[in-house]
C-alpha cells in the first residue's frame, strides 16, 4: 500500500513506520511525552512574546540524540 | 566457569522461548554442555517446546526454598544427555525467586554448564529484572513491528542500566517478500534505528508449529526449514564463527518463489 506523508512523497507503510519509530524513539529515550513539547511551545511562545517580536509559526522545537544524548532545539526566527 | 546468556525482548510472544530452546539445542548438539533456566514463573512453557513437560519433579522455585537440591532439580533432555532444563514453578507467585536468590542459581549453574541460557518473561518488572541479574550477556528479540521495535529499544536501555553493555539483536518472524514489497520493516531499518549489533535474522516459519505439537526443537531438522537454518547461523555466531545472512533470504525455497511468481 502506497501512502502519501504531510509532503506529498510518497511512502511505502515500512517507510511509515521507519518514521514513526524514529520520532517515538526520540522522546522515550528523553522520557518526554510528545505532547509535552507542544505545551512547552506554546508557554514559550507567551513568555518570548513579551520582549521580542516573532512569528509563531516560524518557530521550530526539535528533540533529537547525538551521542546518547538528547537535546532539544529551539528556534525563533526575530522579525526585523 | 560457563557464560549465562538471558534472552529478552520487553513485548511478549514475540519469540524468546522458541530461541532459548533452539539455541541452547543447538549449542548442546555442537557437544557443549548447556543448561536451559525457565524464569517465568506462573507461566512455563520451556517444558512444552522442548518435550520433557512430564519429566518434571521439581522446579527452581523448590531450588531457592530449600525443598531439592539443583541437581534434582535439573532435567535431563531426552535425546542429548549434555542438555538440560531447570524449570518454572506453574503455579507459584511471579516473586517467589528474589534478585539474588536468581543470581546465586545461574553461578551455581555456571560452574558445571559451558553455557547457561536464560529465557526470560515478558516485561520490565521483577520477572525481567531477576532473568538478567545472573547474566553475562543478553540477548534482546524483536519481530519487525513498531510496538515490538519500541519494547525493545526501552529494553536495550535497561540491560545498559543494569550494567549489561552491549547486547546484542535477534529479528525474528521476518518476511523478505514482504520487506520487498516495502511493507515491512527490514534488517538494515531495524539496525539504523536501534544502535545495537546483529546476532540474527530468524524468517517467519509455520513448521516451527509442528515442531512445537511434536515438543521438538526444529533446530533437529539440521538445516531442513528456513527458521532451523536461522538457529544454526545464530549458534554458529554465537560461538565466534563468521556468519553470512545472505544465505538465508536465498534459501527460501524454489516452489516458494514458483509459487510467488504465479501469485503475482
Ligand atoms: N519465526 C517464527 N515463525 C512463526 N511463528 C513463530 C516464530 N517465532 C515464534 N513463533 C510463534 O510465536 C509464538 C510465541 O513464541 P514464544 O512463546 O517463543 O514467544 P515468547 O517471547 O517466549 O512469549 P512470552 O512473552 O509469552 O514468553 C509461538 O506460537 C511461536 O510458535
Ligand atoms: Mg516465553
Amino acid at each position: 500500500m502506497i501512502i502519501t506523508n504531510i509532503w506529498g512523497k510518497k511512502m511505502s507503510s515500512k517507510e511509515i513506520a521507519k518514521e514513526r519509530l524514529q520520532v517515538i524513539l526520540v522522546y522515550d529515550r528523553a522520557k518526554i511525552e510528545p505532547k509535552m513539547i507542544e505545551s512547552l511551545k506554546e508557554d514559550l511562545i507567551k513568555a518570548v512574546s513579551k520582549y521580542l517580536t516573532f512569528e509563531p509559526d516560524n518557530m521550530r522545537i526539535e528533540l533529537s540524540q547525538e551521542d546518547n544524548k538528547s537535546i532539544l532545539r529551539i528556534d525563533i526566527p526575530l522579525k526585523e | 566457569m560457563g557464560k549465562s546468556i538471558v534472552i529478552t525482548s520487553g513485548k511478549g510472544g514475540v519469540g524468546k522461548t522458541t530461541a532459548v530452546a533452539n539455541i541452547g539445542t543447538g549449542l548442546a548438539m555442537r557437544g557443549l554442555k548447556v543448561a536451559l533456566v525457565d524464569t517465568d514463573i506462573g507461566l512455563r512453557n520451556l517444558d512444552l517446546l522442548l518435550g520433557l513437560e512430564n519429566r518434571i519433579v521439581y522446579n527452581i522455585v523448590d531450588v531457592v526454598e530449600g525443598k531439592c537440591s539443583l541437581k534434582q532439580a535439573l532435567v535431563k533432555d531426552k535425546r542429548l544427555n549434555n542438555l538440560y532444563l531447570l524449570p518454572a514453578a506453574q503455579t507459584k507467585e511471579k516473586e517467589a525467586v528474589s534478585i539474588d536468590q536468581m543470581k546465586e542459581v545461574i553461578n551455581d549453574l555456571k560452574i558445571e554448564f559451558d553455557y547457561v541460557i536464560i529465557d526470560s518473561p515478558a516485561g520490565i518488572e521483577h520477572g525481567f529484572k531477576s532473568a538478567i541479574s545472573g547474566a553475562d550477556e543478553a540477548i534482546v528479540i524483536t519481530t519487525p513491528e513498531v510496538s515490538s521495535v519500541r519494547d525493545a529499544d526501552r529494553v536495550i536501555g535497561l540491560l545498559e542500566a543494569y550494567g549489561l553493555r552491549d547486547p546484542r539483536l535477534i529479528i525474528n518472524r521476518v518476511r523478505f517478500d514482504m520487506v520487498r514489497n516495502g511493507e515491512m520493516l527490514g534488517v538494515d531499518d531495524l539496525l539504523d534505528i536501534l544502535s545495537i549489533e546483529l546476532l540474527g535474522i530468524i524468517p517467519e516459519d509455520e513448521n516451527l508449529i509442528i515442531s512445537v505439537n511434536k515438543g521438538e526443537p526444529i533446530i533437529y531438522s539440521g538445516n531442513k526449514y528456513k527458521s532451523a537454518l536461522a538457529f544454526n547461523l545464530i549458534v554458529k555466531r554465537l560461538l565466534g564463527e563468521d556468519v553470512s545472512w545472505d544465505e538465508l533470504e536465498k534459501s527460501e525455497s524454489f516452489i516458494e518463489k514458483i509459487f510467488k511468481i504465479f501469485k503475482g
